[in-house]
């Protein structure tokens, strides 16, 4: 399949311009994409389609939606006491059964990272999504089906999770699809969000299961974006700085070669990569999170990663009795990473705070057993 | 049926024994390589820090369930924390202490220890008995701990604020089983020091201290650290009510102290207590090494549901002391 990079190469440039002066939300960020961000948080008890409702009321969606970058230190972070008292509940989200805890999981704060939610809503960015727009989800289980395309006109939309195990228990991939004929070329436009359906208290019997693991792509998305590795065998978010990312594209089910790839994060770095003859891009994140002092820092501190993918394809097409010669396909999927373990982790202290524990324990153990060794009785006879 | 059951009676435990340890390791450490998962709630230290495990320990979600405030925990959540204990208990119940002496991967790995030391040719250290008796208090301690830290998470306690997250399963910070296990699926990240704050900073500090303990204390004592697991406390809750079980006929039993002799513990009471009949005490694993050592006929036995299954007999205690001396 050929593309034509020049329109992706320009609006990818005014993307970049655009996030780094104007627009520091990623998921907004100013490309001819549509994206899909977690709809405005409103405690309600429970979710009506087409209302904005977020049952965990963090604070990012709102964040997301008035334009601003979420302040990832202001609205109290998980496993912290201000959270535990303003939600009148420990930080960590739970089902029945209850998340793990202490063990680098759940953030609190990222949509996606698992936990167990009986609605999630979204909204797509920016609003102008057209008449035609579709919302579909492809479930855990791998079996997709069409989300409430009415609910999707009004640019906010909700999805309903059972809060058992089922198909939705894992990662589920929700996509918008809309098109329409701009300047004589069709342009078909996807947006993917990625949200992660658990409790503990379901079962561990994915765990590690590669089948209910990976990531997937839609047959009936025209263009999609699947990134490997994003979350680990026990459904936690596994992406940290300095990771590699290994990115595939495909249309319509099928790897697609020549299209550019662009990665944007929060803090402005990019990177722009085309996929190969199978469809792979792989790109390998920055480290971007150097607090002044170690008493700074936070090991959830969530960077955002926004992608897009793109590429023109020459050729006829009809698109409601109109007939053009391009089409421009765009797709967006965003994510978050967390510092990486070495950032904080020091194999050095530890290997010498092990070996004194064993050193003196080892000295400890010598001495009491040289002071319980009883001396020798001799007995002299007076002859 | 007489002839298996003599058979059974004069075979060695203690390699059978081994072999099972082997196997379950692999089971417990290596399963999830074949899909493999025992369950959720085993009362056994298949660290759930390992990857690879097949089985998971109850301890974390146990702690993590502590940290729900009083409002989930006596709500429909709690349905959840009961169900959990109910399911270790089942566990339990089934195999009671034997799951100590033949399948906790930190039990084997403190046997493999041992065995070392004695091919080192290194004597064993013991304690006297008032040292033991005091240290053998410490895993209720830290069974105590273990659920009123992470409770001060999700709860204040006397007007005082609640603890941060950091300390959520505090135990598992000191376990050595979160530092050792994850080692045999090829995996070191644990044996770090973690800076990201101060409290996680401390909490690995101490597990890394506990974890030089462990291997020097175990290889010098038989199962050192099994004196102070909280795992072992929280077994002997529900121990009365197991279905395997060691029993004692006082009757025959000549106090020749056998049986306390080989006890990798240190249980003394094994050779002293005349009087009760379920002779499991709050630190035993269940390893039948005293059965196979005793020569009376009869005296110690395991039994399931009360049938038999190995018993002391002078004929196997014989046949094993030629063997050892052949
Ligand atoms: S760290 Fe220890 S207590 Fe915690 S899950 Fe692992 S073995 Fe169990
Ligand atoms: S007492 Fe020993 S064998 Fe039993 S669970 Fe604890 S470490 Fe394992
Ligand atoms: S009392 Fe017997 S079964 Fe229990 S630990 Fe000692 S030798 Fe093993």
């Amino acid at each position: 399949m050929k593309g034509v990079y020049s329109r992706g190469f320009f609006a990818t440039c005014l993307s970049l311009v655009l996030l780094l002066g104007l627009c520091p939300d990623l998921s907004m960020a100013k490309t001819d994409a549509i994206w899909i961000a977690p709809a405005k948080a409103e405690r309600k008890p429970s979710g009506q389609p087409g209302q904005p409702h977020h049952p965990e009321g963090h604070g990012e969606s709102s964040a997301q939606q008035s334009g601003r970058p979420a302040q990832t230190s202001q609205a109290g972070r998980p496993g912290r006491p201000e959270q535990a008292k303003q939600s009148g509940r420990p930080g960590r989200p739970s089902g029945s059964g209850g998340e793990h805890a202490g063990h680098g999981g759940s953030s609190g704060r990222f949509e996606s990272e698992h936990r167990p939610l009986p609605v999630r809503t979204y909204q797509i960015v920016p609003e102008q999504l057209l008449p035609e727009a579709r919302a579909m989800i492809l479930q855990a289980d791998g079996t997709a089906r069409d989300l409430d395309v009415e609910t999707c006109h009004t640019n906010v939309f909700s999805v309903k999770l059972p809060m058992e195990e089922g198909p939705m228990h894992g990662p589920n991939n929700i996509y918008v699809f809309d098109q329409q004929i701009k300047d004589g070329v069709l342009e078909v436009r996807t947006a993917k969000w990625l949200t992660i359906h658990h409790s503990c208290g379901w079962g561990h019997d994915y765990r590690n299961d590669p089948e209910r693991l990976k990531a997937r792509s839609l047959e009936s998305a025209p263009l999609d974006i699947v990134v490997d590795n994003l979350w680990d065998g026990n459904f936690h978010n596994a992406l940290h700085s300095g990771d590699e990312l290994v990115i595939r594209v495909f249309s319509y089910g099928k790897p697609v070669a020549g299209v550019t790839l662009t990665i944007i994060t929060e803090k402005g770095w990019t990177k722009r990569k085309k996929t190969d003859a199978d469809g792979i891009a792989r790109v390998q994140l920055i480290r971007d999170y150097y607090p002044s002092t170690w008493q700074l820092f936070k090991r959830t501190e969530l960077g955002k990663l926004a992608m897009t993918a793109e590429f023109t394809k020459e050729g006829a097409s009809n698109y409601k009795g109109e007939v053009v010669d391009k089409t421009h396909y765009i797709s967006s999927f965003s994510w978050k990473y967390v510092p990486a373990g070495d950032d904080y982790n020091s194999y050095s202290y530890g290997l010498l705070i092990g070996s004194l524990g064993f050193l003196g324990s080892g000295f400890g153990i010598f001495q009491y057993r040289l002071k319980r060794r009883k001396p020798k009785k001799t007995v002299v006879f007076d002859e | 049926m007489s002839s298996i059951r003599r058979f059974l009676n004069n075979s060695d435990i203690n390699r059978f024994r081994f072999y099972f340890q082997l196997f379950a390791f692999v089971l417990l450490v290596y399963g999830g390589y074949l899909a493999i998962n025992i369950g959720e709630q085993l009362p056994t230290f298949a660290c759930v820090f390992g990857e690879k495990r097949g089985g998971s320990c109850y301890l974390l979600g146990f702690q993590h369930q502590m940290t729900f405030p009083y409002a989930r925990l006596f709500s429909g959540p709690g349905i959840g924390v009961l169900i959990g204990l109910a399911t270790f208990a089942g566990f339990f119940i089934i195999f009671n202490k034997a799951w100590c002496g033949f399948a906790c991967p930190l039990g084997t790995i403190q046997d493999w220890l041992t065995i070392l030391r004695r091919k080192m040719g290194i004597y064993y250290s013991n304690y006297s008995e008032p040292v033991f008796k005091g240290l053998s208090t410490i895993k209720y301690i830290l069974l105590a701990l273990l659920i009123l830290i992470p409770m001060a998470i999700g709860n204040s306690f006397f007007g005082l604020p609640t603890l941060n997250h950091d300390f959520g399963v505090p135990f598992c910070m000191i376990c050595p089983g979160r530092t050792l296990l994850p080692l045999f699926n090829g995996d070191i990240s644990q044996l770090t020091i973690d800076f990201s704050s101060k409290t996680k900073m401390v909490f690995s500090g101490l597990g890394m201290g506990v974890t030089g303990m462990f291997l020097a204390g175990a290889f010098a004592k038989k199962r050192f650290f099994c004196l102070f697991c909280p795992m072992s406390a929280l077994h002997y809750i529900f121990s009365r009510a197991s279905l395997l079980r060691l029993t004692k006929d006082g009757e025959k039993c000549t106090r020749c102290g056998n049986c306390y002799r080989v006890c990798d513990v240190g249980i003394r009471a094994i050779a002293d207590d005349l009087d009760h009949k379920n002779i499991v005490k709050d630190d035993c694993m269940m390893c039948l090494k005293c059965v196979s050592a005793c020569p009376e006929d009869d005296c110690l036995k395991a039994t399931y549901l009360g049938i038999p299954l190995y018993e002391s007999t002078a004929e196997g205690f014989f046949r094993r002391r030629l063997k050892k001396d052949d």
